[in-house]
């Protein structure tokens, strides 16, 4: 592959990610997709056609659900397909690749998702002082890191073939891996203490414990039927309430 | 009742905006930048005074989180409210997060089942083996498809969210807004009571034992109270943040207790 093909590769499914934060989702960094967009690159659509429509039948059910991160499927995909064209080795090869890498890949968003923490952060300070266009930069700066997060591990990995980026992450102790996952699953505390700090007055706090009593003990309740419920409950107290002040 | 303010042309915008929903996606706040940056326009029609304009800004960077595909009901009641608002009409903040707070997970719920769940991994399907039997367009009817209808009910959201607010607020009287807007925000803390404990996941690795069996600490929490870890991380935030405590001295801590106790192997 030359230079300038792994970088058109790279920068394509950098945007990919880049138009699923700032497009709403279209789907763009999907196998079925990235994998004719790869093929065409190198020159050959059909391959990437056929990769492509097979990887995307392999992830079918990965999709991120309220914040988690599923296996990176754009980089995944993107790779898979570049190195069953070029290597030659067709669909076996693509998968070798592809779902290995995917997880490992997972990583980087984790990062960019725990990193662009700050520039909420940033935002409010410039919130505070009324600056709009401060906000706008903290909004296209986060977009941009989530583009790198996607743009360079595929830049290295077919740079340097993926088993050096997976071996890469490999060398990242464990202890210092499970430290950042663990301030990636805490941080959302923050932004649920925030919200509830909005949200609260002292008086309608145990309605927060009810919701999250009935989500933590019954998981298969749902937010669906949480929702559910607590629209029936508050139509029954607002009723309530207009009673009584029609008949005051 | 004034003027208003909002014209279809402003709408459209914030439909255009609010496709930039997960716009620099983080754990700590989820969508709060996106819907932020949508909201900016808007914001800066509507309140001409500083502080106004300020508080605004600050209103619409806490925590968000629905779907990409079905949160336009919520970007067009919104807008609905701020304009009421801007228009000098009695409308607490806490009101308006409460809306954003009800709304935000069961949309989501409907986005991940409908559109995830369903709509995608058929039309992905249907599409990919199009694609394997040789169709070289099979992707581009993918993307066309999947996307007239994202962008369709999102632009539909929008508007009907905004109209469905405007004329609630335009037939109610004062204390029935007040009635209902008290029961947004007990369904708002219901609701964020149960993402707390479905997207919060703070477990430990820990085991303990007793006689010859070693058992997991999170099995034995999970017996007794599931989810306990998350509801002490948020409450401790909470308290916290009450306490006074900047949001980003609240980050720091998190980020350094965080790192040490997964670093040690407790979480």
């Amino acid at each position: 592959m030359s230079f300038s093909a792994i970088f058109i590769i790279s920068f394509i499914t950098g945007l990919t990610y880049f138009l699923r934060r700032f497009m709403g989702d279209c789907q763009l960094e999907r196998p079925l997709v990235l994998g004719p967009v790869v093929g065409l690159v190198l020159g050959d659509f059909r391959t990437g056609l056929e990769v492509g429509a097979s990887l995307e039948l392999v992830f079918m059910g990965a999709q991120a659900i309220g914040g988690s991160v599923p296996s990176n499927v754009a980089i995944g995909s993107a790779l898979g397909t570049a190195i069953a064209i070029t290597s030659g080795t067709g669909l076996e090869g693509a998968m070798m690749v592809a779902v290995p890498v995917a997880v490992v890949a997972s990583t980087f968003e984790m990062f960019a998702k725990t990193f662009c923490a700050f520039s909420v952060h940033l935002a409010d300070k410039y919130a505070e002082k009324g600056d709009w266009k401060g906000i706008s930069l903290m909004v296209h700066a986060g977009n941009i890191f989530h583009f790198l997060a996607y743009f360079i591990p595929t830049l290295l990995a077919l740079y340097l073939g993926d088993q050096y980026v997976t071996d890469l992450m490999n060398a990242v102790p464990a202890n210092i891996m499970s430290g950042i996952k663990a301030v990636g699953s805490l941080l959302p505390a923050l932004g649920f203490g925030l919200l509830l700090n909005n949200l609260s007055t002292r008086e309608f706090m145990p309605y927060f414990f009810i919701g999250f009593a009935i989500a933590a003990y019954i998981p298969s309740f749902g937010v669906m039927g949480i929702a559910f419920l607590g629209i029936a409950y508050v139509a029954l107290y607002a009723f309530r309430k207009l009673n009584q002040e029609e008949e005051a | 009742m004034g003027e208003k303010i909002l014209t279809k042309k402003d709408l459209t915008r914030l439909f255009i905006r609010s496709n930039a929903v997960q716009s620099a996606f983080n754990f700590e706040r989820q969508q709060a930048l996106g819907f932020e940056w949508g909201m900016i326009p808007l914001i800066n029609k509507l309140y001409k005074n500083p502080d106004d304009r300020i508080a605004a800004y600050k209103r619409h960077l806490g925590y968000f989180n629905s779907h990409p595909w079905t949160c336009g009901p919520i970007y067009g009641m919104v807008a609905s409210m701020e304009e009421r608002k801007a228009i000098g009409e009695d409308i607490p903040e806490e009101n308006i997060t409460a809306v954003k707070s009800a709304l935000m997970g069961p949309l989501a719920g409907i986005g991940d089942s409908l559109f995830w769940g369903t709509l995608r991994p058929i039309a992905a399907g249907i599409c990919a083996s199009l694609a394997l039997s040789g169709n070289g367009i099979a992707p581009l009817i993918f993307v066309l498809f999947v996307n007239a209808i994202h962008f369709g009910v999102q632009y539909w959201g929008v508007m009907a969210g905004y109209n469905f607010a405007d004329q609630f607020m335009e037939k109610m009287q004062s204390f029935q807004i007040k009635a209902w807007m008290e029961a947004a925000t007990i369904l708002g803390l219901i609701v964020v009571g149960g993402l707390a404990a479905t997207w919060l996941n703070v477990t430990t690795p820990l085991t303990y034992t007793t006689g010859e069996a070693s058992v997991a600490l999170q099995a034995t929490l999970d017996n007794i109270f599931p989810k306990l870890l998350p509801l002490l991380c948020t409450l401790g935030v909470y308290g916290v943040l009450r306490k006074g405590k900047s949001t980003m001295w609240a980050m720091c801590a998190i980020i350094i207790i965080g790192f040490v106790l997964g670093f040690i192997g407790v979480l």
